[in-house]
């Protein structure tokens, strides 16, 4: 089957800075070639005999098919795992599964498509864009981050993209501001049909919100949460687990790596991230809560 | 294969084809191992603690890394017996590999109800008996941590599934002394122990000075756990004059690692309130204090993000510190 996730000991091709981020190329042929925009793949760090038993999860910038087919992350170096992986070489091996997780929903109509990034999240919507645009899609980008050099891509989003609009918080590149603020206007001038996400959750959260207020559906990556939350990526550990609202109107934790990391936006409960809603499926029963008792 | 022979294993009545068992809660449904290796080569799988209700488990995060092993507090979340004996448990066993069902409870009746709820299932191979759960009725005391509790539960199980399925209880490692509790659950009926449950341990957050878990203390995994299992085993094994037959559960697969759930409590039903609930706190850390809370939303009551007071951790230690009943050991 070809869908089915592997996992394999991939060899470093390349390790680069890329802006802020760390960009590395890792040849691993039977993931790339099961790739589908939106997956997302689970590293093992600190070698064979580490301590660090988290698998670090990351979105797929790009695959290749040079050397049988590789596959390239972008990640920012935030913690010890993520330094080891800054610091391998080329050639190195680094324990890899994938490709993980529910790939976005692709549309059957050469549509409008407006992509969301924000931080190293923002890599993830380079592969969609590939395939939106060999659909016959247009595809228009807003990126967004604190500063020019942690907005990832912009370059690149205004070379494929129909149009790119980049908001930086000090200004330091495209427009001052947070991507919230451009959204309304972006959507308005470039019609667009639908909304992808990918980035930290405040973002996430925004863009929900904004494609509801113009009634458009809204897809968007967790990636960022997962990569907090996550340990295996396969969905055995149950460590990801975010509200999602069904279609039953029940409220029920979901498994960010197993039933995401590409969710329905206006499905997500983004006000209770982090915690378990007490009308979730499940949610303990606090009986006797008295009413300012936590004077 | 023809190596089954030479690792064939024997647990009571239980047939094993090798002695490489899943840990609890580490194998989650097993659909998730599915794609990496065939399931039909493990010699059992044990199934994620199956409670009576749905349980959503604690809140995020649920993991900390740290240098000496990984902790977790997941609260023991589940779909609760009727989901899994509907979506769960039809899928497993047409995988050609016995499945052993682990359950829990926060009530020896809740325990009984299940195994009674099991009894009509074919297929089952046994059932383990999770016996690190709090239980409601003995305001939140583990029945493991205590001989007479955790032989009720054992018992309970032990009458209400089906006669000559095997029952196997696991054990929680962190009691006072794990072999009367041993005896006391093989006097109560069980075929044989699953050694051990997960270690408790707690991380705090040095930019923050709060735990890393919501469920402030998780489940040590990894190197400094399994050398403590091993001990654990050694000790226990010795004295124990297995009434049927006593087994471990084998060293637990490698990617015991990829860890899970199996442990937590929920929030007690008699908690205080929230200004005395404070997170146990080890002797060490005998200053520390929770920072005062930000000002409450409105909403915030009915959350249940905020850490409650895991039951049975921050009372008096002298409530249940008496000596386990005397009992005659057979090599003194």
């Amino acid at each position: 089957m070809s869908d089915t996730p592997v996992q394999t000991s991939a060899t470093v091709l390349t390790v680069r800075q890329v802006q802020d981020y760390h960009a590395i190329t890792l040849v691993a042929a039977a993931i790339a070639e099961r790739f589908r925009p939106g997956q997302f793949v689970a590293l093992a760090v600190g070698g064979a005999h580490s301590g660090r038993l988290v698998r670090r999860c990351f979105g797929v910038y790009e695959v290749k098919s040079d050397y049988g087919g590789t596959v390239e992350l972008v990640f920012a170096d935030t913690e010890p795992g993520t330094a080891w992986l800054a610091g391998l070489r080329s050639r190195d091996q680094v324990d890899l599964v994938g490709p993980l997780g529910r790939p976005f929903r692709l549309p059957r109509d050469p549509v409008t498509c407006l992509l969301v990034g924000g931080g190293p999240g923002g890599a993830a919507l380079f592969a969609l864009a590939d395939t939106l645009l060999r659909r016959g899609c247009q595809v228009h980008f807003v990126l967004g981050g604190p500063n020019a050099r942690q907005v990832f891509g912009s370059r690149m989003a205004q070379r494929i993209g129909d149009s790119a609009t980049i908001t930086t918080e000090d200004g330091s590149a495209g427009e001052k501001g947070a991507v919230r603020d451009v959204l309304p206007r972006v959507i308005r001038e470039t019609g667009a049909d639908v909304v992808y996400g990918c980035g930290p959750t405040a973002l996430l959260r925004s863009v929900t919100q904004v494609a509801g207020e113009f009634g458009l559906p809204s897809q968007v990556s967790v990636e960022e949460f997962l990569q907090r939350t996550g340990a295996c990526g396969i969905g055995v550990c149950m460590t990801c687990m975010l509200p999602l609202h069904g279609e039953d109107g029940v409220t029920r934790m979901v498994r960010a790596c197993a039933d995401g990391p590409v969710l329905r936006g206006d499905r997500v409960r983004w006000g209770d991230l982090g915690t378990i809603p007490f009308d979730a499926l499940g949610a303990p029963r606090v009986l006797n809560v008295q009413e300012g008792a936590g004077k | 294969m023809s190596t089954s022979g030479r690792v064939a294993t024997r647990i009571g009545t239980l047939e094993l084809a090798n002695p490489v068992m899943t840990a609890s809660g580490c194998g989650g449904t097993g659909r998730e191992l599915a794609p990496f290796f065939d399931l039909s080569r493990l010699g059992a799988f044990v199934t994620t603690s199956v409670m009576a209700q749905a349980r959503a488990g604690r809140p995020t995060p649920r993991v900390a890394e740290t240098p000496s092993g990984l902790l977790t507090a997941m609260g023991l979340p589940g779909p609760g017996i009727e989901t899994f004996l509907e979506h769960e448990l039809p899928w497993l066993l047409e995988q050609d590999v016995p499945i052993i069902v682990s359950v829990a409870g926060n009530s020896v009746e809740e325990y009984a109800d299940i195994a009674r709820r099991l009894r009509g299932v074919p297929g089952v191979a046994a059932i383990e008996v999770n016996v690190a759960c709090p239980n409601v009725a003995d305001r939140g005391l583990m029945f493991g941590r205590h001989p007479g509790a955790a032989a009720s539960v054992v018992r309970a199980v032990r009458t209400h599934s089906r006669p000559g399925l095997p029952v196997l209880a696991k054990l929680a490692p962190d009691v006072t002394d794990i072999v009367t509790i041993a005896l006391a659950c093989v006097d109560a009926g069980a075929d044989g122990l699953t050694l051990i449950n997960t270690l408790e341990g707690m991380a705090i957050d040095p930019e923050t000075l709060r735990p890393a878990l919501t469920g402030v203390s998780g489940a040590c995994r990894g190197p400094p756990s399994a050398r403590s299992r091993s001990a654990a085993s050694t000790r226990c094994t010795r004295p124990c004059p297995a009434r049927r037959s006593s087994a471990s559960a084998g060293s637990p697969p490698a990617w015991t690692r990829w860890s899970s759930s199996s442990r937590g409590r929920p929030p007690s039903r008699s908690a205080p309130p929230c200004s005395t609930t404070r997170p146990p706190r080890p002797a060490c850390c005998a200053s520390w204090r929770r920072p005062s809370p930000p000002a409450a939303s409105p909403t915030s009551p009915t959350r249940s993000g905020s850490p409650t007071n895991p039951p049975g951790t921050s009372r008096p230690r002298c409530a249940r510190s008496r000596r386990p009943p005397n009992r005659a050991r057979p090599e003194k």
